[in-house]
């Protein structure tokens, strides 16, 4: 099988949550994470924020990935929030966007590619867009689709963007970690019944 | 305990590490942010992990600041005017329940009874804490309290990690502004200096116009020399450097010695000077330098800070155990906020964009800390903006008499002169000008630019007085200097070092290396003109003892 490393460290479960302070860091963290894949003959796809859609391309190029060659054979997606994340009318609906990520990674998965690896860029959350506080819902549910589809997925999250208890809550919806460059377990992490759960109960208080 | 608690039990302490862990990662939000925030984060990571009601969090969130506080009910923000009510409800509050506070009674609240623990963010370094409540009948457990301790310990670090890159960006921020300060001041003399020398070379220029230029060229040197002499006190101050020169003396001398001084600028922007010394002797262990120095900052910015027309005050007071000086000024004024910040380096009082007199910004910095070294202190009041300000500086009164102050000596160059000097110095410009300002104190000047050239020339030359740069090729000044010493036939003579170097250890390499005398660039000719009185004097003994 493949390598699957992040910031160095060996992945052995599928959903991380990223921390990032810039958009250098992020790319210096996330590229070698990408070309790992090309370099395996394994498929990246990238949600992005459309405004960065171009900017993104431009960083991938320069961390040596022939963008053009790889967007062209179907290695490389690059998707923008509205593709992916948003439906048609502008919201955000956590299942259908769950049935997305588990046909993309299980029965629709291009079978041309070893694996599949998906990065979001989650800055839509932060936005007036309807649904979007369905997130946690979404980002506790998503875990049984890439746990029992075996691909990973990288949610990349600013932190000036968060509130303390947003990253309480994100962090207790992703099994990995990775702050300040350094990708961890997370003895946080809350099992998606539990914290499914709990989010109702707030629902409901 | 049975199976159904110890499970129980376990269970909790397993959810308490997890939560512990999570919090561990909450540092990583605070890059970049201020001391504020840091709490504000810290409070709202921490509702997720206790059901707490409020808390309330209260912190100076700069080094210096007054504690503001910050109130979150119910997992929101609350309104400032919800402030008080809650402040007044906290004083009421035990301040010690920070170990398990089973058992503590439930304490009222503008939310009505609550059970309340209280976190100290460290009362030494930042003085404030958080207060966390809830309506949970167990509130605190076991596990809520080491969640919520870990918290609090972890937004004490990062409000202190926030305001030391706060003090990092303001040290960075007034470091940035004195070095645009630094050049503006010094290419301001250049100006008249630069345009007064090219008036000399034009072939149609005056003696009128050489004495009147001269004048000027004068006192911009003496402007920068002044701003170099600070920029050095800085660095000795900085590292140590300074030492005192103590002995009693009189600090109405002292503020006399100052008034002469700073006299021409009170004059210059028309000031009413008003002076009010007591008739008894007012002594104190001091440098007398230093304590002028002192006084004349104190003038020199009651000066700069009062418009033309204003009133200055220079008075001593006394009490049995202290001697002060007072200065006060019909000025501009200070506000409440910058007094704190007023004897910061390089840190000025905000004023017009008009700038030819603003100085460096160092000036209040070093008088307090010279006031310091002395034992005293130096400290600032002011009504505010537009009520002018009051600079008073109190040192231990001295229990032994002061000492009657020497006069100046008198330096009459008319009576001092025909001494035979060597210049030596591979500035061909500096050299040549100081023999033309020997010339014309009545002097004979030989200049010559390398230090062999004066090994060659000094026996034929018999010169009364070796002048010489320190920095010069080959060998320098120091080696010069011990090699004419032990240059035979050569008649009794006197050395004086020129050197860029003023620190108290150049000295004693100079004095170790021979020299009679250390004058430090550029040279004042009344200095110069002191020491060659006192060589004439010395001469003329020493040669007519054979």
């Amino acid at each position: 099988m493949n390598r699957l490393s992040l910031a160095g460290t060996e992945l052995n479960y599928f959903h991380v949550c990223a921390f990032f302070n810039s958009r250098d860091e992020e790319y210096a963290v996330l590229s070698p994470f990408f070309k790992e894949a090309v370099d395996q003959g394994e498929k990246n796809l990238h949600i992005v924020n459309p405004e960065h859609s171009a900017n993104h391309r431009q960083r991938l190029g320069q961390a040596g990935i022939d963008v053009p060659h790889c967007e062209s054979c179907g290695q490389l997606e690059v998707l923008e929030w509205q593709q992916a994340y948003l439906d048609e009318t502008g919201g955000f609906n956590k299942d259908k966007m769950l049935a997305t990520v588990d046909h993309l990674t299980g029965a629709g998965r291009d079978a041309g590619y070893a694996r599949l690896r998906i990065m979001g860029d989650m800055g839509w959350v932060f936005t007036e867009i309807p649904g979007a506080a369905d997130i946690l819902e979404y980002e506790a549910e998503v875990n049984e689709v890439l746990e029992r589809n075996k691909q990973p997925a990288v949610c990349v999250y600013d932190v000036a963007k968060l509130s303390g208890a947003m990253m309480m809550d994100l962090l207790r919806t992703h099994p990995l970690t990775l702050v300040g460059g350094v990708v961890q377990e997370n003895p946080f992490y809350t099992p998606p019944r539990e914290m499914l759960e709990e989010l109702r109960a707030r629902k409901q208080g | 305990m049975n199976v159904d608690k110890a499970i129980a039990t376990q269970a909790d302490n397993g959810r308490g590490i997890r939560d512990l862990m999570g919090l561990l990662a909450l540092p990583a939000l605070w890059l970049g942010k201020d001391g504020r925030t840091v709490l504000q984060l810290m409070a709202q990571a921490v509702e997720r992990l206790v059901p707490l009601r409020f808390s309330v969090i209260e912190a100076s969130i700069l080094d210096g600041e007054a504690p503001s506080a910050f109130i979150r009910i119910d997992g929101a923000d609350a309104a400032s005017a919800a402030l008080p009510a809650w402040h007044a409800a906290s004083l009421q509050w035990p301040r010690t329940s920070n170990i398990a506070a089973s058992g503590s009674e439930h304490q009222p609240t503008p939310i009505g009874p609550m059970r309340i623990i209280r976190l100290e963010f460290g009362v030494s370094t930042l003085g404030g804490g958080a207060w966390f409540g809830s309506d949970a009948p167990d509130f605190p457990t076991f596990t809520q309290l080491a969640v919520l301790r870990a918290a609090a310990s972890l937004a004490a670090t990062g409000l202190q990690a926030a305001r030391m890159a706060h003090q990092r960006a303001e040290a960075d921020r007034l470091k940035d502004e004195f070095l645009a300060m630094l050049g503006h001041e010094l290419r301001n003399p250049l100006a008249p200096i630069r345009a007064g020398a090219s008036l000399w070379q034009s072939e149609h220029v005056t003696s009128e116009q050489i004495r009147r230029t001269g004048a000027i060229m004068e006192r911009q040197v003496q402007h920068m020399t002044h701003l170099v002499d600070d920029l050095l006190d800085v660095s000795r101050l900085s590292t140590g450097g300074v030492t005192l020169d103590n002995a009693v003396l009189d600090l109405r001398e002292v503020a006399r010695l100052a008034l002469e001084q700073s006299r021409s600028q009170v004059d210059a922007k028309h000031h009413a000077l008003l002076i009010d010394l007591p008739a008894e002797p007012c002594p104190v262990l001091g440098d007398r330098e230093r304590l002028v120095q002192i006084v004349v900052n104190l003038l020199n910015n009651a000066v700069r800070y009062t418009p033309p027309g204003g009133r200055i005050t220079l008075a001593i007071r006394t009490t049995p155990s202290t001697v002060g000086v007072a200065v006060r000024d019909s000025g501009i004024g200070i506000e409440a906020g910058m007094l704190a910040k007023i004897f910061d380096w390089f840190t000025q009082v905000e004023r017009s964009t008009e700038r030819s007199d603003a100085g460096l910004g160092v000036g209040l910095a070093l008088a307090r800390r010279l006031v310091d070294l002395h034992g005293g202190t130096l400290r600032a009041a002011s009504a505010g903006l537009g009520q002018g300000s009051e600079f008073e500086m109190l040192l231990p009164r001295a229990a032994a008499p002061a000492a009657p102050v020497e006069e100046p000596a008198e330096h009459a160059s008319a009576v001092f002169t025909g001494l035979k000097v060597l210049v030596v110095d591979d500035n061909q410009d500096a050299g040549t000008t100081m023999g033309m300002l020997l010339e014309a104190l009545g002097h004979t000047a030989t200049v010559v630019h390398h230090p062999y050239a004066a090994l060659e020339l000094a026996t034929e030359l018999q010169p009364d007085v070796f002048l010489l740069d320190i920095g010069l090729p080959a060998i320098d000044g120091y080696e010069l200097a011990r090699r004419l010493r032990a240059l035979p036939g050569l008649r009794p003579f006197r050395m004086v070092a020129l050197t860029g170097f003023g620190q108290a250890k150049d000295q004693h390499t100079a004095f170790e290396a021979g020299f009679d005398f250390h004058c430090t660039k550029p040279v004042d000719i009344e200095v110069l003109s002191a020491i060659f009185a006192n060589i004439v004097a010395s001469l003329r003994t020493e040669r007519a003892a054979g």
